[in-house]
């Protein structure tokens, strides 16, 4: 349901936040490609963690005269975008250095 | 419907509900994903360390990246067939025919619509076929009910369209 979702995210969110920072001084400290890689992987969850919230805020509004089933299907787009998102952070994990992630 | 077939049919369609949420499938993936990336990273770098060589942690990079893409082309087809409208599974499909041909007044199902609007969200769009012998405003209080019901057999139904067509009427 819409609340379990929205509490799911927000804890993702925050969790993600807090593994991104480790992984980046993790990255900064050893230089390590492997780490730098997953750094910026952190970074990109937390920043899909975002766009899921989004999804969570405008698929959720009743509805209306003009969208009669609803802005359900909002969440299949932005968390297509979410995907896109992983998909790059994927491409380009491997380049990653501890310096610019 | 008895008491026993309400109860029956309760929460049905739930299974299926719950694996339409974008949201709970994506943060599911990432974090599985992370484990697995921090998993390697840190293989990767305890090997190098080991051996001497940069190898172990360029390999372990490379495995990281080639999972997320995976992944995210997986969240992608999911999200593109729910955009372009999912079919709830056959088993919930047939559940919903059952519940249907159960009133007396429904002779057959003729079309039956049943899919996914939004994330736990099921629209149903139905043609049933009504007993010749019904007058309109029994009809109507027919087709009210069954709307009703079937809204209350589950709390993901968002929206329910019965269309009754006499018996003798062709396929339109």
């Amino acid at each position: 349901m819409p609340n379990e979702s929205a509490r799911t995210v927000a804890v993702a969110l925050i969790a993600g936040l807090g593994v991104a920072l480790a992984t980046v001084a993790a990255a900064v400290v050893t230089g390590s490609p492997a780490l730098a890689a997953e750094a910026s992987h952190s970074v990109a969850d937390t920043a899909n963690d975002l766009f899921l919230l989004v999804a969570q805020r405008r698929g959720s509004r009743p509805r209306d005269e003009r969208h009669p089933f609803g802005y359900g299907r909002e969440s299949y787009f932005w968390a297509l975008i979410a995907a896109l998102g992983v998909f790059i952070a994927g491409a380009r994990s491997p380049y990653a250095r501890a310096s610019s992630s | 419907m008895s008491v026993e077939a309400r109860l029956a049919h309760r929460n049905f369609l739930e299974q299926s509900a719950a694996t339409s949420d974008p949201s709970l499938r994506a943060v599911f993936n990432e974090d599985a994903v992370s484990i697995v990336g921090d998993v390697s990273a840190l293989a990767g770098v305890a090997l190098s360390q080991i051996i001497g060589s940069s190898v172990p942690q360029a390999v372990a990079a490379v495995l990281i990246a080639l999972v997320l893409i995976r992944i995210s082309l997986r969240l992608v087809k999911r999200n593109h067939d729910f955009l372009l409208g999912q079919p709830i599974p056959p088993a919930d499909r047939d559940r919903v025919r059952t519940f249907l041909l159960a009133y007396p007044g429904v002779t057959a199902v003729r079309e039956l619509l049943v899919t996914y609007v939004g994330p736990s969200q099921i629209w149903v769009l139905v043609r049933v076929n009504v007993a010749d012998d019904l007058r309109s405003n029994q009809v109507t209080t027919l087709v009210r009910g069954i709307e009703a019901d079937l809204e209350q057999q589950s709390p993901y139904i968002y929206r329910v369209d019965v269309v009754p067509i006499g018996e003798d009427e062709a396929d339109p």
